[in-house]
């Protein structure tokens, strides 16, 4: 994939390098650089991250809102969050893991 | 045939097979596995195999061999290794491959095999409409079956599985040639198939997806209606069997048997052949009985017949120009369009004579683009990207039936007609 598309391999690596900080059956979500990054980034997600559930920040430029309803936040832009809520687990140099509070798995 | 043949028949009889049974197994419950998934299939396989060797089979007498030179023995050898190294090396690398294998093809595979049947939900969901739901399930069903056996999802590996389809292909191709063609003939003519096919597929990103599968099936199918003797009953099993792999693997794959059903009815028609109506029943039957495994999954678990990111308005009329500079644009199949021309060329230059010999063959290769041209004009905006993702890949097997319809047409010897024999215990 890397040679097909440079920017969907970073997302790959921060897939594999998040799994074992997201378990199997927990819910997540992904956030890129924009719409078109989104839902790339969840198509791409259901395979490398089998067994839990994902679901999408943007769905053909539509927004589901399921953001609250989803216990991890997968972020290639490792954008701010409000503190109180969200905390950040690990941050690679592919983007940053987040665990929402109060979410259940 | 030979034996390279006929393990490339059993392969992709295989594969149809499997996809059936999984289908069947997911529409009344029962969980996929290798032990439950093989066992049927084998005791079937037995059960043919004895069948089949107790009674006779048309056996079609071929032209009589004839000695290769080596300059043309070593030249196929190196051109068609050169190609197939080209081909693999470029999934492998990741440079050529489909990233439709990592959004929906590998995704649906990987989930069904771990869900241990297809799952009704997935294909339900408001958010895997880009997973098209509607697809069949031939080419998911052999990545899955993948799965199932090595326990694990290769993600590097199932690119690979492109380059396999064509090489199981290719002494499938040649074992039919050589029904018209001597050995020297069939040998450029496949060698030249190998060539255009691995550079298409490679410039089309074609590595992991399922266009290799499906025009395969396509082509196997469309050769074998081409080499059948004029008079006698040719057996309509392998083409059958090879368009029910069509419809399996693609919805493309339905215009590819009616495209194929059609030339081969006119064919027949003008050439006044016997049996016509029978014949054409069992060339489409199998595509009916294997292909209705699919929406009867899809009708048991109220799932949508339609893909509803194909909307038709025919409101691209107005992008006439631009439909035809991207479509000649897209149509260069990695070599400047060298590989539709020259084959058409050769096909020109011996077609007298034979135009209604190679009616099925090249309903295909017109039928497809024409196909596709209308499809595009159906869009609802401008259809130019949509044209630049799938024209070079969707147009494969309009290009792969040219190849071998121009090989039968510029080597063919005249009109050349056998009559099948019917021998007990003989290889078909």
């Amino acid at each position: 994939m890397d040679r097909t598309s440079g920017f969907l391999s970073d997302r790959l690596r921060l897939f594999r390098k998040a799994a074992p900080l997201v378990p199997r059956g927990a819910t997540f979500t992904v956030r890129g650089r924009g719409d078109d990054d989104d839902m790339a980034m969840f198509m791409l997600a259901l395979g490398v991250l089998p067994g839990r559930k994902a679901n999408p920040h943007t769905y053909f430029g539509g927004f589901p809102n399921l953001e609250q309803e989803s216990r991890y936040i997968l972020d290639a832009t490792c954008g701010e969050y409000d503190p109180r809520e969200v905390r950040l687990v690990r941050k690679f140099d592919e983007g940053c893991v987040y665990e929402r509070f109060g979410t259940r798995p | 045939m030979g034996l390279l043949a006929r393990f490339g028949i059993s392969f992709m009889t295989g594969a149809l097979l499997v996809s059936v049974e999984a289908t069947l197994f997911s529409t009344i419950g029962i969980s996929w596995s290798v032990a439950s998934l093989s066992i049927p299939l084998i005791l079937l396989s037995g059960g043919a195999a004895w069948i089949w060797s107790r009674r006779g089979t048309i056996v079609s007498p071929g032209i009589a061999s004839s000695r290769v030179g080596p300059e043309i023995l070593i030249t196929s050898v190196v051109l068609t290794g050169l190609s197939l190294l080209h081909l693999a090396s470029a999934f492998l690398t990741s440079r050529n491959n489909s990233v439709d294998l990592v959004y929906f093809w590998g995704v649906k595979a990987l989930l069904f095999a771990e869900h241990r049947g297809i799952d009704p939900e997935f294909l339900r969901s408001s958010f895997t409409l880009h997973a098209h739901p509607t697809y069949p399930p031939l080419f998911t069903m052999t990545l899955s079956w993948s799965h199932l056996v090595s326990g694990g999802f290769d993600w590097v590996a199932a690119p690979l599985t492109s380059v396999v389809w064509v090489v199981m292909a290719i002494p499938v191709l040649y074992g039919l040639l050589r029904r018209r063609l001597d050995q020297s003939s069939a040998l450029v003519t496949i060698v030249l198939w190998t060539v255009v096919i691995s550079i298409s597929l490679v410039s089309s990103y074609s590595g992991g997806n399922a266009e290799a599968a499906l025009l395969v099936y396509g082509t196997v199918a469309g050769t074998a209606v081409l080499i059948e003797a004029r008079e006698g009953m040719s057996s309509r099993f392998l083409p059958g069997l090879c368009l029910a792999g069509c419809v399996l693997t693609k919805v493309e794959g339905i215009v590819i048997v009616g495209l194929l059903l059609a030339g081969t009815a006119l064919r027949d028609v003008l050439q006044r052949r016997p049996q016509l109506l029978r014949k054409s029943i069992l060339l489409f039957l199998p595509s009916m009985i294997a292909g209705a495994s699919w929406p009867i999954f899809e009708l048991v678990y109220g799932l949508r017949l339609s893909d509803p990111l194909r909307n038709m308005t025919f409101e691209a009329v107005r992008y006439a120009r631009e439909i035809f500079v991207e479509s000649l644009r897209r149509l260069d199949a990695g070599t400047w369009g060298a590989s539709w021309i020259i084959p058409f060329f050769f096909l020109l230059a011996r077609l007298r004579g034979k135009v209604i010999e190679l009616v099925p063959g090249l309903s295909i290769t017109f039928g497809i683009v024409t196909f596709y041209l209308a499809y595009y004009f159906s869009h609802y905006d401008n259809p130019t990207l949509l044209i630049g993702w799938t024209l070079s890949r969707v147009s494969q097997p309009g290009l792969s039936m040219l190849v071998i319809s121009a090989g039968l047409a510029f080597f063919s010897l005249v009109s050349r007609q056998t009559q099948p024999q019917t021998v007990p215990g003989q290889e078909v």
